[in-house]
């Protein structure tokens, strides 16, 4: 994943701290794209073959293809070879570690709903040419497994940030409650909202974190499904979008949609699930629906 | 109560973890009792993949998606024998709200939440708070 993570947890487990770096450093190792031996390199290099997975990585295929259908396409996780070709191939954090794609990619002939998955001998196979990107998703599910996991073992409350993807569980260190800072897109510095959260996931996605520069300009990380290029970044369009819901995985995903689809369609979609939302525009401008209001300091 | 605070800041680093594993490899000995400790060594690992076999089977009963509190690797086996493909490919939750501290902090007397939807102005983070920080620059 490439990412920070920050932990924080309440009461005495003893281990907490080290159990929660050891078990991200093991989802790094299923799902990265970078690391060739990951579970996610290895689908993708599969060519339609059914590939053996870790159970956790079988958990990540399964909200991989559902936030793509609830999303009505706009969350997208298979455009790696696009990413690739747009100049993201290499890890931000590690230059020497690029992309896991096989040479020669066949053409996709079935949709990515063809999945199919085994939970019992923990098997999936992908439909031939098609890849995964976990992105986000990923840290977002990594934030909700471990800061579970740490309640489990005994912890009072617990806070896992993975890459501003987080998940609270538990009283807070703040009488009781976890206090959520979101930055502004235009300055990290600047806190644009304060939030009070005690069980809950806060995502946020943005166009100008991950940038690149080439021979057209300044590129993002943010592919729109429908033209295969970085979302454009117009005056009225989102910048950055922050989601706060039950679990930092869905809360991502409906991020990142909010991000592609825009700010009517998408912030509709979360809405009907009661999702808090905060829309910054390229243009300043920061729009919370209904909801955002219940979480605000 | 007596509360402990952790807090731990990691970067998921994979290099870290592995230079353990590439030493020069140690040089044969073909004396019995290095033999005897071999096969001991090869009885213990297949203890150790038994019980990995054994965990992957506990978690897939598990009623909750996101408890799989492992430190498995992945298997190494990439061709299973008979996969059988009838498990439906839906994720374990659907999107839900948060629980808001109003909710949650019961000894505390109900705030109405306010109806009107607020104004957001741009300012600057207060130094007396330990927040955990949501942004983009992932």
């Amino acid at each position: 994943m490439g990412n920070t993570a920050e932990v924080t947890v309440v009461g005495d487990t003893g281990d907490g701290g080290d159990f929660a770096q050891r078990r991200l450093t093991v989802l790094e190792h299923l799902w990265s794209r970078f690391i060739p031996t990951s579970d996610i390199s290895r689908l993708n290099m599969s060519r339609g073959e059914p590939i053996s997975v870790h159970p956790d990585t079988i958990t990540l295929v399964k909200y991989l293809v559902s936030a793509h259908a609830f999303s009505n396409g706009y969350f997208d996780p298979t455009l790696l070879p696009t990413l690739v070709d747009l100049g993201y191939g290499a890890s931000r954090s590690d230059a020497s570690k690029s992309s896991i794609l096989p040479a020669n990619l066949p053409s996709l002939t079935e949709p990515l709903s063809r999945t199919l998955v085994d939970d019992i001998s923990n098997v999936v196979r992908l439909p031939v040419g098609l890849t995964f990107d976990p992105g986000g998703l990923g840290k977002g599910l990594a934030a909700d497994i471990v800061a579970l996991e740490l309640i489990r073992r005994g912890a009072i409350g617990a806070c896992v940030n993975v890459g501003g993807d987080l998940r609270c569980v538990g009283d807070g260190p703040n009488d009781g409650v976890w206090d959520i800072d979101i930055e502004s897109p235009f300055d990290a510095s600047i806190t644009i909202a304060e939030l009070a959260v005690c069980n809950g996931g806060v995502a946020t996605s943005s166009t100008r974190a991950k940038r690149w520069s080439t021979r057209r300009g300044q590129f993002h990380h943010v592919i729109s499904p429908a033209t295969n290029e970085p979302l454009i970044e117009s005056e009225n369009a989102p910048v950055q979008v922050t989601v706060i819901g039950a679990e930092a995985v869905w809360s991502e995903i409906l991020a990142t949609t909010i991000l592609v689809a825009g700010a009517s369609e998408g912030v509709s979609l979360a809405s009907q699930s009661q999702l808090g939302v905060l829309v910054v525009l390229n243009n300043g401008e920061v729009i919370p629906n209904s909801h955002w209001s219940e979480f605000q300091r | 109560m007596m509360t402990k605070l952790t807090t731990v800041t990691a970067t998921t680093n994979w290099k870290q973890v592995m230079t353990t594993n590439r030493g020069t490899p140690a040089k044969r000995h073909k004396h019995p009792a290095s033999g005897a400790r071999i096969l001991a060594t090869g009885i213990s690992m297949a203890s150790v993949l038994g019980l990995t076999s054994a965990y992957a089977l506990a978690a897939q009963h598990s009623t909750s998606a996101l408890a799989s509190d492992s430190g498995a690797l992945t298997p190494e086996i990439t061709q299973p024998a008979i996969p059988i493909f009838n498990t439906p490919v839906t994720a374990p939750t659907l999107p839900g709200p948060a629980t808001p501290a109003t909710t949650a902090t019961s000894a505390t007397p109900a705030i109405t939440a306010p109806t009107v939807t607020p104004t957001i102005k741009i300012k600057t983070p207060k130094k007396t708070r330990s927040a955990t920080k949501s942004g983009g620059s992932k």
